[in-house]
């Protein structure tokens, strides 16, 4: 019997190991099936790899909202024209233009022998262009670009190479128009072939897009038919999303990538004590961390009847609240310079006027707050997306700067997905943003602060303010007017922005990259979503 | 009940949970503040672009009609698209989860490698300075967060002394050694963590049964301690033990957000958050009911592994 009792528990046990080998076989061959092959590098030198500060939402750029896509997808999609490092607009797949008499038209010479990448390589012409221009500005694709096109009334092809734009008023500032943010040229077979270009882009670009891991990299490879001789200086770029700034030092620091895109500001001092390493800066005209202050009266279910920030008095008490050294320092790491209006003072739209103190005067603020309709303390609900370090930051010292000054802000920090609905339900008086404008004033892109149609209420538009005569100059026309004229007007229109205190400027922080010493050739554009990478060079 | 019997029964109980998660997550998902297209165009759409692009989304269709219409394309394997790129679902999890599951099994071995000794070695020598290694260890790692503990590993070992790359992913297939180093720092993060959880538990099951008659009438039968702990005590603690393990499993699948954003890992955490943060509903969909279904897989094995080794669980 006692036997048969131990060969039953044999026979048990083996089932029992039987069963964990099964399974753990099992686990480990799904677990193994599923590791595929995500691509590498081949470290033979010809290899970029850039860190990206965050993930991309589509490769599209015609419909992609995030920066980091332009900074990828500019590479391989061109546009008509765009900045070059000193700002000054070049023509890319436009060769020259040509204005008609009335300045109601435009003749746009394309350049010719500009091959898409494979497999859909062909020769771009005027078609694709006009192919284009439909895509973006049907209101059926969706694009938030849709806007490039208010002024555009027609394009059309007048020969393989020539375009012809008519507009709806003379358009003052054509080069900027064309070289803006959804003015891609894609690829109509791509298009056609593909449905959209939101996870392959094809384009004309000095590299061609060749995969996209989402969160793990994005690889690029030359384009061997690229209209610039020598252009790119390597063979391949993998762009790496990395968010936590140690784990991007340190990889820069180890040799594991060449480039950090985003560097974070405050982290600068540790990469520039490494030999190895160069951090370089430029003024950036298109940035700004700045307050958005809300002066509407309109009556939408989310807003306050009777707001505080309708009062200019409270507006201004807030602008003399802010402490744009502070900003300077601890939002930006010092790489950063004041100013209170919207361009840089020493950018060519730039205006030597600062009615607020620079240092913060809380006794001021009382001052204004005591010539309002309000008590100290001044409630005010603040929104902040909290997905963005810097703009935490922003949010944080904006409220303590503020509490300090008659003004009690209630703090509410959210993702960016639940910010823009408060945002546009007017749930707020006062919020911190960041990010990058037009390098021409006249490009109508000033958020929703100047919208003036009837479904989209602007939150500008407080009789207590000088919105009247700022709307009239945003919506003048300024083709006619010498340079000079425009720099006047578009230099009143920043003072009178500034004394309504409604978009506040905390500072205007530099642009940085940081890359290995050994890559050579690149030199940092001032708007970063024009990131050269094309021109770099491994030197090993 | 055979245990074939409660295999089917149990079985059949996940398929119900499953569709139960499916409900709970379509429902939270809606719940979330927030509008994909305003998500999708930014913060300076304008409401009727934003209309178009609800409507291309089928946003505009009632929640239900939405609910049954994402059900019935799951069923028919129809994961769907990201409404961010336009990827396709399938590929997307296909990628990415297989990474996670890689880190929560190496993890959960080495957890369960670590934990399991340093709870018998701790608890059969209770109270003297054994113990109160393995009580500091328990404590060390339930108490440490996990990102900041990322953090000083990379600082130390891939900074300091740079002997582990700080990020990234390489594939087991292509490069396995590349595979390896890069998995070494934060599967060592999330072990600690899970080892001293492992530790915990077992030490104080460990330690209640040491504490019953039938090790009491063990000792009396003169059997030796080494015996009544290995053979008898850990193995009749460690059975609750494996659930406690199955639960970490799923929990690292899912709960590793913080541990793939500091080592810039694309698992699946990643993939759910960045669609969180963009609201790309499909994706949180799917990328959440392969979390719920790890979860409820895992449980069922574990069920039916505690109903094998432990048959009174099936009555």
């Amino acid at each position: 019997m006692a036997t048969n009792r131990r060969s039953d528990r044999e026979v048990t046990e083996l089932n029992r190991r039987q069963a964990l080998t099964l399974l753990g076989g099992a686990g480990s061959a799904a677990m193994l099936a599923g590791c595929q092959d995500i691509g590498d590098d081949d470290g033979d030198g010809s290899t970029l790899h850039v860190q990206l500060g965050g993930s991309l939402d589509s490769l599209d750029p015609q419909l992609a909202g995030l920066r980091n896509t332009q900074v990828v997808v500019n590479r391989v999609v061109e546009k008509l024209f765009e900045p070059d490092l000193e700002m000054e607009m070049q023509p890319v797949l436009a060769e020259e233009y040509e204005l008609t008499d009335d300045g109601g038209s435009v003749i746009i010479q394309l350049r010719e022998g500009v091959q898409f990448h494979p497999p859909y390589e062909r020769e771009m012409v005027a078609e694709d262009v006009v192919y284009n221009f439909d895509r973006v500005s049907d209101p059926d694709t969706g694009s938030p670009r849709q806007d490039n096109f208010d002024n555009l009334e027609d394009w059309y092809a007048e020969g393989d190479h020539e375009l012809r734009i008519d507009f709806e008023e003379p358009e003052p500032a054509l080069e900027a128009t064309l070289a803006n943010t959804g003015m891609h040229i894609l690829s109509p077979d791509a298009l056609e072939e593909e449905g959209d270009a939101s996870s392959h882009p094809v384009g004309t670009g000095p590299f061609a897009f060749e995969e996209w891991v989402t969160r793990d990299y994005i690889h690029l490879v030359a384009h061997d038919e690229y209209w610039v001789d020598g252009v790119p200086g390597v063979e391949e770029v993998y762009f790496r999303p990395i968010e936590e700034p140690a784990t991007a030092i340190t990889e820069i620091q180890e040799g594991e990538i060449e480039m950090l895109h985003d560097v974070p500001l405050d982290n600068v001092g540790q990469l520039e004590d490494d030999d190895d390493v160069e951090v370089q800066f430029v003024e950036a005209p298109d940035l700004r961390f700045r307050m958005m202050v809300n002066a509407s009266d309109n009556e939408i279910d989310g807003r306050a009847p009777g707001a505080p920030t309708q009062s200019q008095n409270i507006r201004q008490a807030i602008a003399e609240a802010i402490d744009q050294e502070d900003f300077v320092e601890i939002a930006a790491g010092g790489h950063a310079e004041v100013g209170q209006t919207v361009y840089p003072e020493d950018n060519v739209w730039g205006v030597d006027y600062q009615p607020f103190s620079v240092n913060a005067d809380p006794d001021r603020a009382r001052e204004l707050i005591e010539e309002s309709e309000f008590d100290e303390p001044v409630e005010l609900t603040m929104i902040s997306a909290s997905d963005e370090d810097d703009l935490r930051t922003l949010g944080q010292l904006a409220q303590d700067q503020l509490n300090d000054a008659g003004f009690e802000v209630d703090l509410e920090e959210m993702e960016i997905a639940s910010w823009v609905e408060r945002l546009n339900a007017f749930e707020w008086d006062i919020t911190p943003n960041h990010g990058s404008h037009s390098p021409d004033p006249a490009l109508k892109r000033f958020e929703r602060m100047f919208w003036t149609d009837e479904e989209n209420v602007p939150y500008y538009d407080s009789p207590d303010s000088n919105a009247d005569r700022v709307f009239e100059i945003f919506e003048e026309d300024s083709t006619d007017l010498s340079q000079e004229e425009r720099y006047e007007l578009y230099a009143e229109f920043q003072r009178l922005l500034c004394d309504d205190a409604v978009y506040l400027i905390c500072c205007h922080p530099q642009n940085a990259h940081a890359l290995r010493t050994y890559v050579e050739d690149f030199e940092i554009h001032p708007m970063d979503m024009y990131f050269p990478v094309h021109n770099a060079r491994l030197e090993h | 009940m055979s245990w074939t019997q409660y295999a089917i029964k149990r079985t059949l109980s996940s398929v119900f949970v499953l569709f139960g998660a499916s409900v709970v997550i379509f429902s939270i998902v809606r719940l979330i503040p927030g509008d994909p297209a305003q998500v999708l165009l930014g913060d300076t759409a304008r409401e009727q672009q934003l209309e178009v692009v609800r409507r291309e989304l089928g946003l505009h269709r009632p929640v239900w009609e939405q609910y049954f219409i994402w059900l019935s394309d799951v069923l028919t394997l129809d994961l769907g698209r990201s409404y961010m790129n336009n990827q396709l679902i399938t590929e997307l999890l296909a990628i990415r989860y297989p990474r996670s599951l890689q880190l929560a099994v190496l993890t959960m071995i080495l957890a369960t490698a670590i934990g399991v000794p340093l709870a018998i070695w701790g608890a059969s020598n209770r109270n003297t300075s054994k113990d109160y290694v393995a009580l500091f260890f328990s404590q060390f790692g339930v108490s440490i967060p996990s990102f900041f503990l990322g953090v000083v590993l990379i600082l130390l070992f891939a900074n300091l002394i740079p002997i582990f790359p700080p990020s990234g992913y390489h594939s087991f297939f292509d490069h396995p050694l590349a595979n390896f180093v890069h998995l070494v720092l934060p599967v060592v993060t999330l072990t600690v963590i899970n080892a001293a959880i492992i530790t915990r538990y077992l030490r104080s099951e460990m330690l209640e049964n040491l504490n019953s008659e039938y090790v009491q009438t063990a000792r009396a039968y003169g059997h030796s301690e080494r015996r009544i702990v290995l053979k008898y005590v850990a193995k009749n603690a460690l059975i609750p033990t494996i659930t406690v393990i199955g639960i970490q499993f799923g929990g690292i699948i899912g709960g590793v957000v913080i541990i793939e954003e500091v080592f810039s890992y694309p698992g699946i955490g990643l993939l759910l958050l960045d669609s969180i943060l963009r609201r790309d509903y499909p994706v949180i969909q799917m990328s959440l009911l392969a979390i719920a279904a790890t979860f409820i897989v895992v449980n069922l094995i574990v069920d039916l592994v505690y109903g094998y080794l432990d048959p009174r669980i099936r009555h």
